[in-house]
């Protein structure tokens, strides 16, 4: 049996455990309504066709694959941040590495569906398994997503199993008899002790490695999708490393919007404090500097070299897309670095809103490295409807990315019923350095 | 009260950027009436069908926009127009009209026709008009395999208060279909309403040596289009195989580097996972060791 030095702890870290709130009904509401309608956009879709998105002979991809690239940089940079925080034994990590964790898994689990959405002949995706092709980049990826997602999988069991002990054995909290039989059976019979903690230290401290690995290896496999083609703006050397930058700073945003949103709606002031903010605003910041370097070092390259299909394309980006891209590369960059940068902009609330404008900037970034590119073919455009040259998403589009985000939101907060969203065992691990 | 100061300082930067974007796709997007282009075009094909073609299309930065849906009426005579018909332009921006085989189509004192096509206009879109003259050519083309080569043979003639006008000091075009065009291939002159054009024997056709042939009076200042098509097998038999490029990844066999390299990989990541779930069990067993 778990015993927990710190009582309080499995009271404040599970209130949707034990009870749910009107709070939590209302928010859980809003998200399935919106859920409701990106349903529905999706069956209109597959009643009429891809007709009713933007998409068109030239431009192909369009919002979807611009939710798949970023749900899917959300994820690595989930698996990145918990990795890097758990293998550095960060003394503050413990109130943000479930939130990393979960990143990591939930997104994963939706980007993949923007592909679904995309492709017009589904009933041929079968096979893609049945005759692989290993040098075919988009095998590679797929590959490479199911390991990901099965890795981040026990990454994220290994890390609750303690917490799901705790939850067994705790008598401070009510908890319903079903999920005491649930909690029994996930926490693998988990008693704390020296023999056990040892195997699942090693266990984690493995996978956390792994995970490191897999999610820059993954990312990596993402942006040669792109590289490998010879299509302006997107064929260039540093799209591996640019895109794994990327993700990582875009899933830090979202990490620190998160810890926002959660610790207002759970109650959660004591435990994520400022000091967490400051923290992970600075990881915020070392990426945007690296991030900033690598976007500036990949359009200057393209501008200077004058290759006319670049040319072309930079040009576009400047005027066709100039907010975007001034939002995406500028803003988008600065203003995160200016807030957490000057020691007097660091609130609370500064930092979460440069986190904000990261991620909507990063959201912009790869609508703007995808797009354009489309609109820029070598091959003059055939057919010179004003939609063959240029995509707009259509409304089908928007209701399916809002319902890839709240899908996000509706995963976050069933899991917050099964499972407390900031760690126990971790908390107590850095509260008394716990050991069996 | 300083740091109250610098949050409203960032506060206006970010509503500077979120106000900026509305504010100038507000300009951009003011609705305007636009002005589109007509180009009308006759053509009479090899089935001798006349065709009207009016194509409405705007023309900006991005080249040529058609523009979809909007009716065209299509007029004759000159002196009294009378209305031939009405056409609304599809998804390329050509309203097309066939004008009746047995409708007998005044001429003017030239022995042209006359045709005039005209879109109103709309509240999206300002008025478009254009107008035709050209005269009548009945056109007539046979191939023959002969010792000087692939010759083909074409007759055009005009008519006149119901006599025959042979066509002379006119150049005609030889042309075979191309993926996205005609493929002007040779060309020909006619002399007292004949003439005769050699066929070049380097053209590909399918694989069969299969090929159309087409002769046409080409946007002719009289003549407008005329055409005749036959089918035959005077082109070269085109053969699609493609050397095999051993660096390339779209190649029948994945290279060995990289399926090694991809198995390794592989291994070694599953081979942790392994691990990690082998944990798990032995996690399992020690409590059922201490539970027994």
């Amino acid at each position: 049996m778990i015993e927990i030095k710190n009582k309080s702890l499995v009271h404040d870290l599970t209130p949707e455990i034990v009870s749910t709130s009107r709070k939590w009904y209302f928010i859980f509401g809003i998200f399935v309504i919106i859920w409701a309608v990106g349903i529905y956009a999706l069956v209109q879709q597959i009643d009429k066709g891809h007709i009713v998105t933007g998409m068109r002979d030239n431009v192909v991809w369009g919002i979807y694959i611009v939710n798949f690239i970023f749900f899917m940089g959300l994820s690595y940079a989930g698996a990145l941040i918990s990795g890097v925080l758990h293998l550095f034994k960060s003394n503050w990590r413990a109130p943000v590495i479930r939130f990393a964790e979960l990143i990591t898994v939930i997104s994963l689990c939706i980007g993949p569906f923007f592909i679904f959405f995309c492709i017009g002949r589904l009933d041929r995706l079968p096979f893609l398994f049945a005759f692989p092709r290993i040098q075919s980049p988009i095998t590679w990826d797929v590959i490479a997503i199911i390991t990901d997602l099965f890795g981040c999988f026990i990454f994220l069991y290994l890390s609750l199993i303690e917490d799901f002990a705790i939850l067994r054995d705790t008598t401070d909290i009510t908890i319903k008899p079903w999920k005491k039989k649930l909690y029994r059976i996930l926490a693998l019979g988990y008693l704390g002790t020296e023999k056990q903690y040892k195997i699942l230290s090693q266990a984690k401290n493995i996978m956390a490695a792994m995970i490191i690995a897999i999610a820059i290896i993954v990312y990596s496999v993402l942006a040669w999708i792109f590289g490998v083609t010879l299509q302006p703006g997107w064929h260039s050397t540093i799209f591996g490393p640019y895109f794994v930058i990327a993700a990582v700073f875009s899933g830090t945003g979202l990490l620190i919007i998160l810890m926002q949103l959660f610790r207002k709606i759970y109650r959660l002031e004591k435990y994520i404090t400022k000091k967490h903010f400051i923290n992970v605003g600075v990881l915020l910041l070392i990426i945007a500097a690296f991030y900033g370097y690598f976007t500036f070092s990949d359009y200057l390259t393209k501008w200077y070299g004058s290759v006319k299909m670049d040319k072309i394309l930079i040009d576009k980006l400047f005027e066709d897309y100039y907010l975007m891209f001034i939002f995406a590369n500028y803003l988008g960059i600065l203003i995160p670095i200016i807030i957490v940068g000057i020691p007097r902009f660091r609130t609370i609330r500064n930092i979460v809103i440069a986190a904000v404008i990261a991620l909507v900037g990063l959201w912009f970034n790869r609508y703007i490295i995808v797009v354009p590119t489309l609109e820029s073919p070598f091959l003059p455009i055939q057919d010179f409807r004003m939609d063959f040259v240029k995509y707009s998403p259509t409304w089908i589009e928007w209701a399916l990315t809002a319902a890839g985000v709240s899908i996000f939101g509706i995963f976050m907060m069933l899991v917050s019923k099964l499972a407390p969203l900031v760690s126990i065992s971790e908390m107590e691990d850095s509260e008394d350095n716990r050991k069996p | 009260m300083k740091i109250k100061k610098y949050n409203k300082f960032l506060v206006s930067i970010i509503l500077t950027v979120f106000y900026l974007y509305p504010l100038t796709a507000q300009e951009k997007g003011e609705p305007e009436k636009m002005s589109p282009y007509m180009e009308f075009k006759y053509l009479k094909n090899t089935e001798e069908q006349r065709i009207l073609d009016a194509k409405i299309f705007l023309a900006g930065e991005l080249g040529i926009i058609p523009v979809e849906g909007l009716p065209v009426r299509f007029y004759t005579n000159m002196e009294e127009p009378e209305l031939l018909g009405e056409a609304v332009t599809d998804a390329h921006g050509i309203a097309r009209l066939i004008i009746p085989d047995d409708l007998i189509l005044p001429v003017d004192e030239d022995n042209n026709w006359w045709f005039y096509a005209e879109f109103e206009g709309n509240e999206q879109y300002e008025m478009t008009m254009e107008e035709i003259s050209l005269m009548d050519v009945n056109l007539s083309m046979s191939l023959e395999e002969t010792e000087d080569g692939k010759m083909i043979y074409l007759e055009a003639y005009t008519m006149k208060n119901g006599e025959k006008v042979p066509v002379s000091d006119e150049d005609i075009f030889i042309f075979v279909p191309r993926m996205f065009s005609l493929l002007q291939v040779a060309e020909g002159y006619f002399i007292d309403g004949e003439a005769e054009v050699e066929f070049p024997d380097n053209v590909p056709g399918d694989g069969a040596g299969n090929l159309t042939v087409i002769a046409r009076f080409n946007d002719h200042w009289q003549f407008a289009n005329v055409e005749k098509r036959i089918e035959t097998t005077w082109g070269v038999p085109s053969s699609h195989d493609v050397a095999e490029s051993h660096r390339a990844l779209w190649t029948q066999i994945a290279p060995r580097w990289m399926i090694v390299t991809l198995s390794i990989m592989l291994v070694g990541v599953w081979g942790h996972y392994l691990y990690a779930i082998i944990s798990m069990i032995r996690i399992k067993r020690i409590e059922k060791k201490k539970n027994k």
